[in-house]
């Protein structure tokens, strides 16, 4: 019933790039079938690289970033977007932070304005810094502190697993260090990493290319460059010894395990099998953790997890953590919850998997990876990544290929990564007077 | 009036979200709608059989979503982890849930498996088997989410409010229970999917990269054969009354919570009421644009929050008109005032031009990118449907907002937005804030 052809078919999305004098890439994506465009600005700066002793910095000035220029005072971004029929996000990530809009096409040199706007420099107040200092605050109490579980596999794991602050760190912060936040250092922080030259503009839309660049050009192009500050390597070997914390959650009343391993770098031809392991493992019902785990043994009641879990793809510096997330029952312990977890994962060391479930696995892959790029606005942001990681929007494009690529051989090899002497794990379990058993 | 100097002008954006949708209806009664797109190579199919959480037994609220577990469990013809396999296969995950007013069952696949996905989906509602094991994960799997889910804030929330706003009404239910839960058998099951499941009360969309004739044989030869025996199910239940003066105010307690989830709202409307569209443009203009007053007041100026959210849902019936917001323990009662007062500002004063211009140009907006998306368009459409409505109604929205007026704003605000009648739920720790609550309404102990 179907009007295209092959199964794993590559993205058909006519995508262009170019450079501007002053370091600034375009991307112009064109996608047919609707009004709606998405654009992205991607710049290179995320929370593994913010200040050593102001944590939670990068997401802080991401949220700045929303709060008024000289041109542009404070509440007019939101106005401007939501008056021209458009939304907008910001996402601040490990390593990168995005700018996100999505629009009607009309609005396109608007939006441009408004994202050139706010490169071109900040109002740099006292009173928005203090106000959304709080308002991070609630986030962080919303999502962590008075979360049962509080993000914990984000906020304390990469603690556990990782070595260098830059990997280790909770990129949501310290309060401590929120509060010791001043107008000089987001200064300072947006004149080093807010530069044309560290970043990436995606629009992906029913528009032309040339169209694209020529306004991309008439907004950024006068924006100056500047040198970025050096870049260490955030790359660390595999753990040396295996590590479980165990901690007390006062909201929860069901425990939950986190448990995560340090990653070979990017470009490693053990980093697609990987990512293929991760959905092998972890895809829902059709997932090896939870037959095994949740209809097997009846010891879990939610699977969750994957290869670079926070950033998606192949999209990091350095290392990554895979992650594993395992609901269980509070009468089960939790050794034998990573025993059982261990001998998933030794079975897949041993013994070659069958070809129909990798090919399953695959075509769920990139089933998935398509539902993504569907979103205007998710395609760009996937552009922008592939950008700054590749140079090149072929990771994107091609990203079937990458998937189809990995064979049962890959799987058996690369699952020495995954090993029960090099993982770290944090257990959150409910209070014992809690616990009926 | 310009927001800022050399801000670019607008071009005049389209009004028409350039749908196109071939209808059918098999004979036994299945609506088939079929949206065909070919940007991306993927096929997105949902279906949706009338009666929801509405349809249980006024014993057994949430008997629904304990239905909609159990299709996952397997076929006559498939177990449940080749189920599981199958969709997997083609790129997809089966996906089943209740809501108020329906059992949806649907999944997104890679475009050349779109015939497997149509008769898998085929296979769920019309041949389901419920094995032993399978109701017993059904069991197990809902008791321990519903643990987990009971040391939510915003679950704990939800449930209060839908509980507080609706009372008997079945809009007042929402998970099941754990009696509920533990009293499921094998013949509860058969009997209720044999009385819900039939095709006269079932749409089919498909929407993605198909070509039309070839999609609508692939549905007869599956959909086709579905027989019906069904006896005729009682209709919807009748709307709910909307509530009366004084405020009431109920607070779940939770030891130990460093922020106070508020829930402040009241019962609104259906989508076919005169006032939807109304209250659509005032709740935008009250809280649920990120440029709203309540986001300027509770966020941008105060700092209490990081995000409220604010809905007016368009249910089969009147549905909550509801604002959320999770804020520090020191200033609940001082949120709620603020909360209490942009809702009371909103039928006591005009909206000015701007925020009119706005809210409708960002409703548009919103509407066209939430159509962006083959799943989210096949949602849209078969919420459509649930309402008695036809697919174009998507294309009269842009057009309803645009002949909205202000005093029309004022009208609905004070009816449905009133905080003088709004049921208020705050979930937090009761001993901390007690006395922040007293003052805005009567508290109301009798809930759980």
């Amino acid at each position: 019933m179907r009007a295209s052809s092959s199964a794993a078919d590559p993205l058909e999305i006519p995508v262009a790039s170019r450079i501007l004098a002053n370091g600034l890439t375009v991307v112009s994506a064109r996608v047919g079938g609707s009004d709606v465009v998405g654009l992205c600005v991607t710049y290179g700066i995320g929370s593994r690289r913010e200040p050593r002793d102001r944590s939670g910095f990068a997401h802080l000035f991401e949220h700045l970033m929303f709060e008024g220029t000289p041109r542009a005072g404070k509440g007019v971004f939101d106005r401007a977007c939501e008056g021209s029929g458009g939304s907008n996000n910001g996402q601040t990530r490990l390593d990168s932070t995005l700018y996100t809009e999505l629009f009607p096409r009309a609005a396109l040199e608007r939006f441009l304005w408004l994202e050139a706007d706010r490169l071109s420099g900040l109002t740099f107040s006292e009173e928005t810094l203090t106000n959304q200092r709080d308002v991070v605050k609630e986030e962080i109490r919303v999502n962590v502190q008075n979360d049962p579980y509080g993000l914990f596999e984000y906020s304390e794991l990469p603690r556990r697993l990782f070595d260098l602050w830059e990997n280790a760190h909770d990129g949501y912060g310290d309060f401590a260090d929120l509060d010791a936040a001043t107008l000089d250092d987001v200064r300072s922080f947006f004149d080093a990493y807010y530069r044309p030259n560290n970043a990436i503009l995606v629009v992906a839309g029913d528009l032309e290319p040339a169209e694209v660049f020529a306004r991309a050009e008439d907004a950024f192009g006068s924006i100056p460059s500047a040198p970025l500050p050096p870049a260490t390597d955030l790359f660390e070997p595999v753990r040396p010894s295996a590590d479980l914390l165990r901690q007390e959650a006062p909201l929860a009343r069901t425990p939950m395990l986190a448990v995560g391993w340090r990653m070979p770098r990017r470009d490693h031809p053990d980093a697609w099998p990987l990512l293929v392991l991760g959905e092998l493992l972890h895809d829902g019902r059709a997932g090896r953790l939870f037959r095994t785990m949740v209809e097997g043994r009846e010891i879990a009641t939610e699977i969750s997890g994957g290869f670079n879990a926070f950033q998606g793809g192949t999209w990091y510096h350095g290392t990554t953590l895979f992650l594993t997330r395992i609901g269980f029952k509070r009468d089960v312990p939790v050794d034998r919850v990573l025993d059982a977890l261990h001998e998933e994962i030794a079975l897949l060391s041993r013994e070659r998997i069958d070809e129909g479930e990798l090919a399953r696995v695959k075509t769920k892959i990139v089933a998935s990876y398509y539902r993504q790029c569907e979103s205007r606005v998710e395609l760009a942001s996937e552009l922008g990544q592939a950008m700054l990681f590749t140079g090149t929007p072929a990771g994107v494009l091609e990203f079937a290929l990458h998937v189809e690529a990995v064979r049962r051989d890959d799987l058996l090899r690369a699952t020495r990564w995954l090993s029960r002497d090099s993982f770290a794990a944090v257990v959150k379990t409910p209070p014992a007077s809690e616990d009926p058993s | 009036m310009s927001l800022a100097d050399s801000l670019p002008a607008l071009s005049p954006v389209a009004r028409r979200a350039n749908v196109e949708v071939v209808t059918h209806r098999l004979a036994n009664g299945v609506e088939v709608w079929i949206v065909p797109r070919r940007e991306i190579p993927l096929v997105s199919a949902r279906l949706v059989v009338r009666g929801g959480r509405t349809l249980d037994p006024a014993h057994e609220p949430g008997f629904a979503d304990l239905l909609a577990a159990a299709l996952k469990e397997g076929t006559l013809h498939r177990t449940g982890p080749e189920l599981a396999g199958d969709f997997q296969a083609a790129g997809g995950e089966l996906f089943t849930a209740a809501t108020d007013d329906a059992l949806v069952a649907g999944s997104t696949v890679l475009a050349a498996h779109g015939d497997a996905l149509v008769s898998l989906l085929h296979e769920v509602v019309a041949a389901p088997a419920f094995p032993d094991a399978g109701i017993a994960r059904v069991r197990s799997l809902a008791a321990e989410e519903l643990e987990t889910d009971e040391s939510d804030p915003a679950f704990l929330a939800s449930r209060a409010f839908r509980q507080a706003l609706y009372d008997e009404h079945p809009y007042g239910r929402t998970r099941p229970g754990l009696e509920v839960i533990e009293a499921l058998t094998l013949e509860r099951l058969r009997l209720e999917a044999a009385r819900r499941l039939t095709p006269d009360r079932t749409l089919l969309v498909i929407v993605g990269d198909v070509d039309t004739g070839g999609v609508f044989r692939t549905v007869e030869a599956t959909f086709g054969a579905w027989s019906a025996e069904a006896e005729p199910l009682a209709s919807h239940a009748a709307p709910a009354p909307e509530n009366t003066p004084p405020a009431l105010i109920r607070i779940v307690d939770r030891p130990g919570s460093v922020q106070t989830v508020l829930m402040v709202g009241n019962v609104g409307v259906s989508r076919l009421d005169a006032d939807a569209f109304p209250l659509e443009l005032a709740t935008t203009i009250y809280g649920a644009s990120f440029s709203s007053r309540l986001v300027a007041n509770l966020r941008e100026d105060k700092g209490y929050t990081y995000s409220p959210r604010v809905s007016s849902r368009w249910l089969a019936l009147r549905g909550p008109v509801q604002t959320i917001a999770a804020v520090r323990n020191e200033v609940t009662g001082a949120a709620l005032a603020e909360i209490l007062y942009e809702l009371s500002r909103m039928g006591s004063t005009e909206v000015t031009d701007e925020e009119l211009l706005r809210a409708r140009s960002r409703d548009a907006g919103a509407h066209a990118i939430a159509l962006e998306s083959a799943e989210a368009l096949a949602a849209a459409l078969a919420s459509l449907w649930l309402s008695g409505l036809a697919p174009d109604s998507l294309d009269r929205y842009v057009d309803a907002l645009a002949s909205i007026d202000k005093p029309a704003l004022r009208r609905v605000a004070r009816r449905y937005l009133s905080p003088g009648r709004a049921r208020i739920v705050a979930v937090g720790d009761a001993a901390l804030i007690r006395a922040e609550l007293a003052p805005f309404g009567v508290i109301d102990d009798t809930g759980p």
